[in-house]
Formats: structure tokens, C-alpha cells, sequence
């Protein structure tokens, strides 16, 4: 090990492991990055560290919680007990536990005659949704973010480097029997695409590829639309190309929920300009100033 | 069209919400719960199980928790870090929970710390065997360590980033790396043997 990287003193784990979650000061991240491109030891040392933490990841998920109760039902209860928080006279009441815990009898009775009847429209609600979209996952459909298992997000070498190459974003090249497919996952009528913008999760410019499982259907009319979104793509990109962040860094933080991306990147709650559809005017205010 | 107008009456008529003029798609409160619902409900039972809530309590945990959510989501309050914000609820729910019931036994009963191991019957035994073992010990260093440092391995596991741990914890985000940085050594030690 050469002795300049000794006098300039290795980076502590610590500091790798917040490094690697984006959570250093640019200053300390730059000196990081600088290091690692230059020490074999801390570079080995990282390594080590997130091999070790992903072995453990994979291990600990392993483990499964037995529960008697079927995660399908576990949703129509949540959705009954919602529908009884809305309805309920004066707004919001006291919810499920405490209702169970209720002395006065008459009014455990009431609450359970009104929660049997709320649970009965919301599974003819469920069913609704279900058929609409022939399949229980649409009942997220057309969100900001896509569904994880659908849309992980996929991502490839790019020749010469994503700096240099700079692929483009260009949602047309895609055959349509692809978008088709899209849409028909999500459970999505294909007639209504015009309101979506096919997007890449990962986006090209960023080593993303035009596979099904980087696309989704992404709502224009919602305050985190396809418009803010490539705001984030090009900070992104432009950090990576600066040398401020690594490739698979951004990617992972595009990947795993862009919207908190956003937030943490451009340091701020909302969408910093004028793009976003709100229906709240003053959200739209706030954030077009 | 006729089907998403339906939908929308439907929807009026139970959550007395009109949609945006584009119909149906805006994300209201109910598919944004159900929506984290489906992504964290079992990482959710998984850590409120390593607390000591038992799976059937657990469910009744969770649904308090999304509750919550709801009605956070309803009054308008911040849609930040939502991750974080239920992994926050929960963890305090199952404290106040293992609390109340460690009053209400005279004699705490240990509880074990996790949960049934899922096995994938599709697995050739001896592979399972080997992986297994490994998995295993990995889990066993797990329960060996303190109890906060024990809760920050499991966040990180489920895809927290440090910042959210850090919330959910009550912790600096510097203390989240110092706790993570000791028990990976001692997983790493644990490997190697």
C-alpha cells in the first residue's frame, strides 16, 4: 500500500457506509470518492461491508411471519376500517382497536352493524376494482411510483460510458406490442394511454433499458409526474457524469422510489417547478415560486 | 369510459371524494395506504415479530398502524419518508404493546426472537442444508447483538436508508453507522469462521 494514501489517512467504515447512502456533504464525498479510486484497501473494505450487509439482507428476509390471517383479507379489512374513519360523523373517530375495546354494548353494536355493512360495499367496491382491471395488483395502478415487483427496473453496460454516449429517452422506439403489454400488467385500458407517459424507471441516460420490467405507465396529472422526473434524471446524470455520485448509486436511488430521490437530491418536499398537476392551487403556487 | 365512470360514482358514493377532471387516476389517500399496504406489510409483521409481538397481534398492529397513515394522509400532513414514518409507528406500537403485556404477566416469557424460517421446498436438500447453516449463524450473531444495534441490522435489511433508521429509532444518523459498522464486523468475524 503506497505510503501517501497512510499520510492521508484511510476512510473510516463509518464514512463508507454513508458515502454509499448519499448521506456525506459533496465535499466529503468528493474526498471519498477521490480515495477510493486510489486505495485498493478501502476499496476492498467497502466491499467486504456491502457483501456482508446484502448476505444478511438476503438471510433476514427469509424469515416470514406466520400470520393467521390472509394478506388479501388483511387488505378488504384495512379498506372497511378506512371507509368507517371517512364516513363517520364529525370525521375522523376512533378506530378499530379501541372499537373493540368499547364498554357501552349498544355502541359496540351499532359500530359493528355500521363496520359489517362498510366491510360488504367495500368488497363489492374490491370486486369492482378487480374486474375493471382483471387483476388484483391493478388496484394501485397508474401511481407516481410503479409496483415493485412489476417495474424493479432493469439496466445494462452502456458502450462508452453513459457520459459519453448519453443515450436518449425515446419512448416511441418501443414496439407497441411491448406497451400493450405494459399497460395490460397494470391492468390498464390501452385506450387510455394518452393520460400516461411510458416511462423508464431507470431512464437510458442513466444505463436504464427499454425491457418491460423499466416501464411503466406514469399519470401526467399528478403532482410527482413524468415532468418531474426527468428534472431528477438530469441532475442525476449530471452528478454522476461530475463525479459526485457513482452510476449504481443513482440508479438504486432512481429505482427504489424516485419521489424520495427527488427530495433528498433537490432538498426539498415538493416539485421545484411549475410541472406538476396538484388539484391544490396553493401547492402549485408554493412550488412555482 | 363508462366502466372508470362507474368506479368514480362508486368511489363518490364511499369516500365522498370527487376525482380530477381526468378521472380516476389521481392517487387518493385510500390507494396510497393500500398501495404501501401491499409493499409493507410483511416487513412490517417481520420487525414488529423481532420486537416480540406475536404474528396475530401483529396483524391487529399493522392495521393500526396503516390506520394512522390514513388518517395522517387525510389531514394533510407531510408525505415525506412515509417508509420510515410507519416503521416509526410500528416500532412504537410494539414497545407500548410488549410493554402492557410485560405488566400484565407477572413473569416476562422470552420471546423467540424471530419467527418460522420460510423453506422453498424446490431447494435440493443438501444446497438448503449448506445455505441453511450459514443463514443460520448469520441470524444466531443477529440475536447475540444489543437490541438497538439488533433493530438497525433489521432496517437496514428491509431497505431503509440510514436517515429513515436513524427517525425511526431515535438516533443520530452518526450513531446508525457506528452501530452498523460493529455488528457487520461481527457478522463478518461469524462468516469467516
Amino acid at each position: 500500500m503506497a505510503d501517501q494514501t497512510k499520510e492521508r489517512g484511510h476512510i473510516s467504515d463509518q464514512d463508507l457506509l454513508l458515502f454509499v447512502d448519499a448521506e456525506l456533504d459533496l465535499e466529503r464525498a468528493h474526498n471519498v470518492e477521490a480515495h477510493l479510486a486510489k486505495c485498493e484497501v478501502c476499496g476492498a473494505r467497502l466491499q467486504t461491508l456491502e457483501q456482508t450487509l446484502s448476505e444478511f439482507s438476503v438471510a433476514y428476509r427469509k424469515n416470514s411471519v406466520d400470520s393467521p390471517t390472509e394478506e388479501s383479507l388483511a387488505r378488504v379489512r384495512l379498506l372497511g376500517q378506512m371507509a368507517e374513519t371517512k364516513v363517520s360523523p364529525g370525521g375522523i373517530r376512533r378506530w378499530a382497536p379501541s372499537v373493540y375495546a368499547l364498554a357501552n354494548r349498544r355502541w359496540a353494536f351499532n359500530a359493528a352493524v355500521i363496520a359489517i355493512a362498510i366491510l360488504g360495499v367495500a368488497l363489492v367496491y374490491q370486486q369492482f376494482w378487480l374486474t375493471n382491471s382483471g387483476d388484483s395488483i391493478a388496484s394501485v395502478q397508474a401511481a407516481p411510483l410503479p409496483l415493485p415487483n412489476l417495474t424493479p427496473g432493469a439496466v445494462a453496460d452502456v458502450p462508452g460510458g453513459i457520459c459519453l454516449a448519453a443515450p436518449r429517452e425515446d419512448a416511441s422506439r418501443i414496439p407497441v406490442a411491448e406497451r400493450k403489454e405494459v399497460f395490460r400488467e397494470y391492468g390498464m385500458d390501452y385506450r387510455h394511454a394518452g393520460q400516461y407517459e411510458l416511462d423508464h424507471l431507470i431512464t437510458p441516460a442513466l444505463g436504464g433499458t427499454d425491457d418491460i420490467h423499466n416501464l411503466w405507465p406514469e399519470p401526467y396529472n399528478s403532482q410527482w409526474n413524468a415532468h418531474v422526473k426527468d428534472q431528477l434524471e438530469d441532475l442525476l446524470h449530471q452528478m454522476v457524469c461530475s463525479g459526485q455520485i457513482d452510476l449504481p448509486t443513482a440508479q438504486r436511488a432512481i429505482a427504489t422510489n424516485w419521489i424520495e430521490a427527488y427530495k433528498h437530491y433537490f432538498n426539498t418536499e415538493k416539485p421545484l417547478a411549475s410541472y406538476s398537476a396538484s388539484d391544490d392551487e396553493d401547492d402549485r403556487a408554493t412550488a412555482g415560486s | 369510459m363508462a366502466s372508470s365512470a362507474n368506479e368514480n360514482a362508486l368511489r363518490l358514493a364511499l369516500f365522498g371524494r370527487a376525482e380530477t377532471a381526468l378521472g380516476g387516476v389521481d392517487l387518493t389517500p385510500e390507494r396510497e395506504v393500500i398501495a404501501l399496504f401491499d409493499q409493507l406489510r410483511t416487513p412490517l409483521l417481520r420487525y414488529t415479530a423481532s420486537l416480540g409481538v406475536t404474528a396475530c397481534d401483529g396483524e391487529d398492529l399493522i392495521q393500526e398502524v396503516f390506520l394512522s397513515l390514513f388518517r395522517h394522509l387525510q389531514l394533510g400532513k407531510p408525505r415525506s419518508h412515509l417508509r420510515g414514518w410507519l416503521f416509526r409507528v410500528a416500532h412504537n406500537l410494539a414497545l407500548k404493546y410488549r410493554n402492557t403485556r410485560a405488566k400484565r404477566q407477572a413473569v416476562t416469557v422470552s420471546e423467540p426472537g424471530l419467527a418460522e424460517r420460510q423453506i422453498d421446498p424446490e431447494t435440493n436438500p443438501e444446497e438448503r442444508v449448506v445455505e441453511d447453516q450459514r443463514q443460520r449463524l448469520l441470524m444466531s450473531v443477529l440475536e447475540a447483538l444489543p437490541e438497538q444495534d439488533q433493530n438497525c441490522l433489521r432496517l437496514r435489511a428491509e431497505g431503509l436508508r440510514y436517515r429513515e433508521i436513524a427517525d425511526v429509532l431515535g438516533m443520530s444518523l452518526g450513531a446508525v453507522s457506528n452501530s452498523l459498522v460493529r455488528s457487520l464486523a461481527r457478522l463478518n468475524r461469524a462468516d469467516a469462521r
